[in-house]
């Protein structure tokens, strides 16, 4: 029994001292791991880059208070408070030194020369509250450093003038000033600080910005006096309190000592009830890196560890065992704190620690990101990473890991002490690496590692002696290395090593002398075992596998591989013929990395399944493939750390902002520690994690509206009150932000206006919506949110909104319209029905009007129509035989011309002729004359009736005479007058008959004869070669005209011809009483 | 010595050829070679004989001067023809010549005008009697004046002439009684008449429809 008493504190003790075992979740600060801080600062909006005071406020918002106003940010922007000599509702002062929530969401600020200021979110006005030297009752000093209220809803302020009290309701200041003849007074008016204790005392911290105080008061409130607690020993020595904090079960007291421009003093944990107390101070705790023990701020986070800032030697943090680990600022990495001059502290609701300094802008630390330790080159720590560029992993017995680098070597890496060894060649050492390119490693049971180069061959690394024997190519030798680039190696279960180069294989048995070469067409690039089978992925031709079963596979002139390769035709083949990784599954599949797609192969019925972009990864180039204990897989690609879960195909993805080195991560360079560690390398580094416990952000992140603007003007509003608008003020635009810190450019939203919008606008990361010609009415804008692990808030933010309608959308005066347009409608259409019916009676009567009119223009316009005819008809005519006549004239003249012109040229020629042509000039002249004569006649109407039968005959007969050359005797006796149509009648069958006669009967000869008595006797005879009347049909030869013609006067025609005989034509006309 | 000039004459009338006869028999150069009555017969002998130029009379009965000169043309493309003829309306002018007559010369033409077209048609040059250029002028310019009527008027004007009435004429194009009425009145004054009827008329002897 004694002895397990005995024991038991031992085993307390020993539980105590072991460090922090790497399955507990939660992050780690491993010694050498890189911190991210992102940077707020000027450039990002900053109003001034010297954070003096920090808070968040209730709704999320972060405040930072800098020597030149008041910033808020929402993730996105910071906005800013300033002083505005016009506007008494600014801000009193610019430079702000404390920020203070109280009950009912009011920030007070307190500035350095301006006094208090208190702020209301909802109007976004600032009161003030200033000394007044002429009341008493105002503020007492203008320089105020703090700000509390108490359970009662009193203020306490602390300022540089004394401890003020400040009622509300009555507006009044009391003051508690430090009396040096009342030891019951404070012991100093320098306050800096005010925290509450038990039973409503107030603790009072004092000595601040450049004016010493006289250290730690305990007030209380109901007497107004206050207790000076007095140094026992190193604690509670220190004159000027920078802050004070309360430890999470409230029995302790954190004090800081030190503040801005005065002396610091370490670190005390003070317990009041028992007194106990224990001091932390430069020499000892802080590594001698806090010269002046000046520490500014305090503060605990989530996870309860303590934060403090320094006034010169940087940012502090308590580990779990107590000790303080610092964190710097390296001017080498931009991605490290800014300054080591920090002031003040906050960790924030998502589990961000917000760093002040003094002139350096605010520092981000996102503490989710520790999840992953990543380990960068340090310029400034030559036992640092030698370089970024990380090729590989491997692990000896002893815990320690050993890094292959692209540049420096083999790298040995102990991770509980975060140091780095490099081994680099040294080309007078033959005991050294190869060369300092290394690619691949591989940890023997012994410990002793092969170590692969590029370029330089093979090497076996004993790490207690640090000889490296190398084995290279050599051309001479066959069994020498194949070719000295070795791109992996593996241990196959005959303990066999084999070793893949760019020309293809080299296999090394246990206590061999050389090796064993396999030629390859592809460069092998990846090692793996499936079954019996050795698979070899290539870069460019796919995958290699030999069957070491089989004895002939041992044998390089008689191994035969099989092969997996990319063909394009078929899906089920290999995705790519780049294969980076091989990893058998315990369930049997085999899973291939290649340079595009995630390939899971069944060697039992050689079924591939091909994962890619399309399925959820950020990026198809698998460089690594791990499994973890729970069975997930973990890939490498050229985008992030991405999580498979087989079962659901599912991919979670990782990537820089989460922690890890950088997005892109080179083959080979992935690794799993017997500890369950993921290392995996990229080209920033290598990052670790325990794939186990990583822990999402689980905190639904608060949503705020941070803007309502309309026509893109910002409008002042409440959120707790309805936005009202006009009904022509229709373009109103929303931003809004979920105030989750931690990545807020991947905070996700969604919105909807009820009312308008049928259901949740999916936003993504879009911070804003907009709305334009909302119809009148009431409306509920709301806003949901996600942070950045996607966890939502689904409660979200609202604000109300009405819409007044114009005067013609409102219902009193849409009725009136419709009323009156209701009886306007009817009134028209009765007047309407009239009016028509009254056009209708005119436009009857117009019409019958017109049709009269028409009518009786028509019947004159064909009147006139048929008189043109029959003048046309008659004109015709006349025209006709004008032109007949005309046409006779004109031939007979013109040769006669002819005939004329050339009869001096024919008389020289021959005068016989010449006679004979002269005659013919008389004939056709005389010829011509008659026809003159006779054209005259015809264009006379009246002629043919005016002028005697006979004398027509003549006229006619010679006019034939001179056109034909025939001969044509008239011969004429009697003389009567005979009625005109007779008398033309005559003539024209006359006419048409000699015309016959001169056309058709090829006469030399013709007789007319005409007696005039009662009876009229006509008759035309030629010698011509006559015709058959029989064979001759009647409208022959004018033949019908002419019956035509003598029927119509009346006239008995009658035709004598026989061929060869001639013909006569006899015309009797008998007139008739 | 250069070759006579073979010319055979078509003409209905005696007198002509007989005249036209006593010209050439006093021109060394020409030579008479062949006569016709008729466009037939002209055809028939411009393909025995050969002649190098025709003098073609126009009016003719059985054929015509315009369609012989055409058929015989096509024929002989070689053969020149001149018109030889006492009209001189537009379309007879326009005719001829389209059917590739090289000249046209009007019966009034003297001895010495005549040996020189045709010693020009033998060399390929056109004559024209100046009314013959006259008519073809005339001809022009009306063929302007039918295009200054728009392809609606003309439309309108057919149907006028037809004989329609605007009701009729509306119904026919499938247009208002009220547009009838404008293209009519436009065809008026661009025809230059105050009436339907004489539109109708004008439109018949320029043969604009």
């Amino acid at each position: 029994m004694r002895r397990l008493l005995l024991i038991l504190p031992i085993l307390l003790l020993c539980i105590n001292l072991q460090p922090a075992a790497a399955g507990e979740p939660g992050v780690t600060f491993a010694p050498g791991a890189h911190l991210r801080f992102e940077h707020l600062s000027i450039d990002d909006g900053l109003s001034q880059n010297a954070g003096l005071a920090l808070l968040q406020d209730r709704q999320g918002y972060l405040w930072i208070g800098t020597q030149d106003g008041l910033n808020r940010y929402n993730g996105y922007s910071l906005t800013h408070f300033k002083h505005d000599p016009d506007n008494p509702a600014s801000l009193s002062h610019n430079s702000i030194i404390a920020l203070y929530e109280d009950r009912d969401g009011m920030v007070w600020i307190g500035t350095w020369g301006g006094g208090l200021n208190r702020f209301d979110p909802a109007t976004q006005h600032f009161t003030r509250y200033l000394p007044d030297p002429a009341n008493p009752n105002s503020l007492g000093h203008p320089i105020v450093t703090d700000i509390f209220q108490d359970e009662q809803g009193i203020y306490w302020v602390a300022t540089l003038g004394g401890l003020d009290r400040f009622d509300p309701v009555s507006g009044q200041f009391t003051h508690f000033r430090h009396n040096p003849n009342d030891p019951a007074s404070l012991s100093s008016d320098v306050l800096a600080v005010i925290l509450p204790a038990a039973d409503g005392k107030l603790w009072i911290g004092t000595g601040a910005f450049s004016i010493p105080g006289a250290g730690l008061n305990l007030f209380d409130p109901a007497t107004g006096t206050a207790q000076h607690l007095e140094r026992t020993g190193d604690c509670l020595a220190a004159p000027n309190i920078a802050d004070l904090l309360p430890s999470a079960d409230g029995a302790a007291l954190w004090i800081a000592y030190g503040g801005y421009g005065v002396a610091g003093g370490g670190l005390d944990r003070y317990t009041p009830q028992t007194g106990a107390c224990t001091h932390f101070d430069n020499s000892q705790t802080f590594d001698n890196q806090i010269a002046d023990n000046n520490f500014t701020d305090l503060a605990f986070d989530h996870e309860g560890v303590l934060w403090a800032t320094s006034w010169s030697g940087g940012l502090w943090r308590m580990d779990t065992d107590g000790t303080f680990i610092g964190i710097h600022h390296n001017p080498a990495d931009p991605e490290s704190l800014s300054s080591d001059n920090t002031f003040t502290v906050l960790p924030d609701r998502s589990g961000v620690i917000w760093v002040g300094t003094l002139s350096a802008g605010i520092n981000k630390l996102n503490l989710d990101t520790l999840q992953f330790r990543t380990y960068r080159h340090n310029a400034a720590n030559p036992k640092s990473l030698p370089s970024n560029h990380v090729s590989a992993f491997s692990e000896t017995s002893d815990g320690i890991i050993w890094l292959g680098s692209i540049e420096n070597g083999l790298v040995r890496f102990d991770p509980a002490s975060g140091e780095f060894t490099p081994y680099r060649s040294d080309p007078d050492d033959p005991n050294s690496i190869s060369g300092d390119m290394v690619l691949t490693l591989y940890a023997n049971p012994d410990d002793t590692l092969w170590v692969g180069t590029l370029g330089s061959g093979l090497n076996l690394f004993d790490p207690h002696t640090g000889i490296f024997t190398r084995y290279q190519n050599d051309p001479a030798n066959p069994n020498s290395l194949l070719e000295d680039q070795v791109t992996n190696l593996i241990r196959d279960r005959a303990g066999r090593l084999w070793v893949s180069n760019f020309a293809g294989l080299s296999r090394l048995d246990p206590g061999a002398a050389g090796f064993v070469n396999y030629p390859l067409p592809a460069p092998p690039v990846s090692l793996g075992l499936v079954g019996d089978e050795l698979w070899a992925g290539t870069w460019g031709g796919g995958l290699y596998r030999l069957d070491l079963s089989d004895p002939r596979s041992l044998n390089p002139a008689t191994a035969r591989f099989a092969s997996l390769k990319n063909d394009p035709a078929n899906p089920n083949s290999l995705s790519n013929d780049g294969v980076w990784a091989i990893l058998q599954t315990p369930d049997g599949f085999v899973w291939l990395g290649t340079q595009a797609g995630l390939n899971r192969y069944d060697p039992q019925t050689g079924q591939f399944t091909i994962y890619t972009e399309k399925n959820g990864l950020p990026n198809a180039s698998i460089m690594g493939l791990l499994q973890d204990r729970q069975g997930f897989l973990w890939l490498t690609t050229n985008h992030g750390v991405v999580r498979f879960d087989t079962q659901t195909e599912t991919f979670l993805v990782y990537e820089k902002s989460d922690g890890l080195q950088g997005n892109e991560f080179n083959s080979n360079a992935y690794f799993q520690a017997r500890s369950g560690d993921l290392y995996v390398g990229g080209v920033n580094g290598f990052s670790v994690f325990d794939p186990l416990n990583l822990r999402p952000n689980e905190l639904p992140p608060p949503v705020v509206i941070t803007d309502v603007a309309i026509f893109n003007t910002s409008q002042a509003f409440d959120p707790a009150q309805t936005v009202r608008l006009n009904y022509d003020q229709n373009f109103i635009a929303f931003e809004f932000a979920a105030l989750d810190f931690q990545s807020p450019d991947k905070n996700q939203y969604a919105y909807m206006m009820e009312g308008f919008d049928k259901e949740w606008v999916q936003a993504g990361t879009r911070n804003y919506a907009s709305y334009t010609n909302l119809p009148g009415g009431n409306y509920t804008f709301r806003v949901r949110a996600a942070n950045s692990d996607g966890v939502w808030n689904e409660t979200g933010t609202a604000l109300r909104l009405t819409v007044t309608p114009p005067f013609w959308q409102t219902w009193p005066f849409q009725v009136g319209l419709l009323l009156s347009v209701v009886v306007l409608v009817g009134v028209g259409l009765h007047w309407r029905v009239r009016s028509v019916r009254e056009q209708n009676a005119q436009m009857q009567k117009i019409l019958e009007q017109r049709i009269a009119e028409r009518t009786e223009e028509l019947n004159r316009a064909n009147e006139r129509l048929r008189e043109k005819a029959a003048q046309d008809a008659v004109s015709a005519e006349r025209t006709r035989l004008a032109r007949d006549l005309h046409d006779a004239v004109t031939q007979t003249l013109f040769s006669t011309t002819l005939i004329a012109d050339v009869l001096p040229d024919i008389w020289a020629m021959n005068p016989n002729e010449g006679k004979r042509r002269l005659e013919e000039v008389r004939q056709l002249t005389r010829g011509a004359l008659a026809e003159m004569r006779t054209l005259l006649v015809e264009l006379r109407p009246n002629a043919l009736v005016e002028v005697p039968l006979p004398t027509l005959l003549r006229q006619l007969t010679e006019a034939l005479i001179g056109r034909s050359r025939m001969n044509i005797q008239l011969s004429t006796e009697g003389e009567r007058k005979l009625p005109p149509d007779v008398q033309v009648g005559l003539y024209r069958l006359v006419q048409e008959a000699l015309n016959n006669v001169v056309k058709h009967a090829k006469a030399s000869q013709a007789v007319v004869t005409l007696r005039l008595g009662d009876t009229v006797r006509l008759s035309v005879t030629d010698n011509g070669i006559g015709f058959d009347p029989a064979v001759v049909t009647a409208d022959h030869l004018g033949l019908k005209i002419m019956r035509e013609r003598a029927e119509a006067i009346g006239v008995k025609l009658s035709i004598y011809s026989e061929p060869g005989e001639g013909t006569q034509i006899s015309i009797i006309w008998q007139a008739r009483d | 010595m250069t070759d006579k000039i073979r010319i055979m004459l078509v003409d209905d009338h005696a007198v002509v050829r007989s005249g036209l006869g006593a010209f050439l028999s006093v021109n060394p150069d020409l030579e008479l070679v062949g006569e016709a009555e008729d466009g037939e017969q002209a055809i028939v002998q411009a393909a025995i004989v050969k002649p190098d130029v025709i003098l073609m009379d126009l009016m003719m009965p059985v054929m015509d001067g315009v369609a012989a000169t055409a058929a015989i043309k096509k024929q002989h493309p070689g053969i020149q023809i001149i018109a030889l003829t006492s009209f001189q309306e537009e379309e007879l002018v326009q005719n001829v010549l389209k059917a590739g007559a090289i000249g046209y010369l009007m019966k009034n033409v003297s001895a010495r005008e005549l040996a020189a077209a045709i010693k020009a048609a033998k060399a390929g040059k056109p004559t024209l009697a100046p009314e013959a250029t006259q008519a073809l002028v005339h001809a022009s310019q009306q063929a302007q004046e039918t295009e200054v009527l728009t392809e609606r008027e003309r439309d309108v004007l057919k149907l006028l002439v037809e004989g329609l009435n605007n009701a009729e004429i509306a119904e026919r194009l499938v247009v208002s009684l009220s547009t009838v009425k404008y293209h009519i009145s436009n065809i008026l004054m661009k025809l230059g008449v105050d009436n339907r009827v004489a539109a109708v008329t004008k439109a018949i002897q320029k043969k604009m429809v």
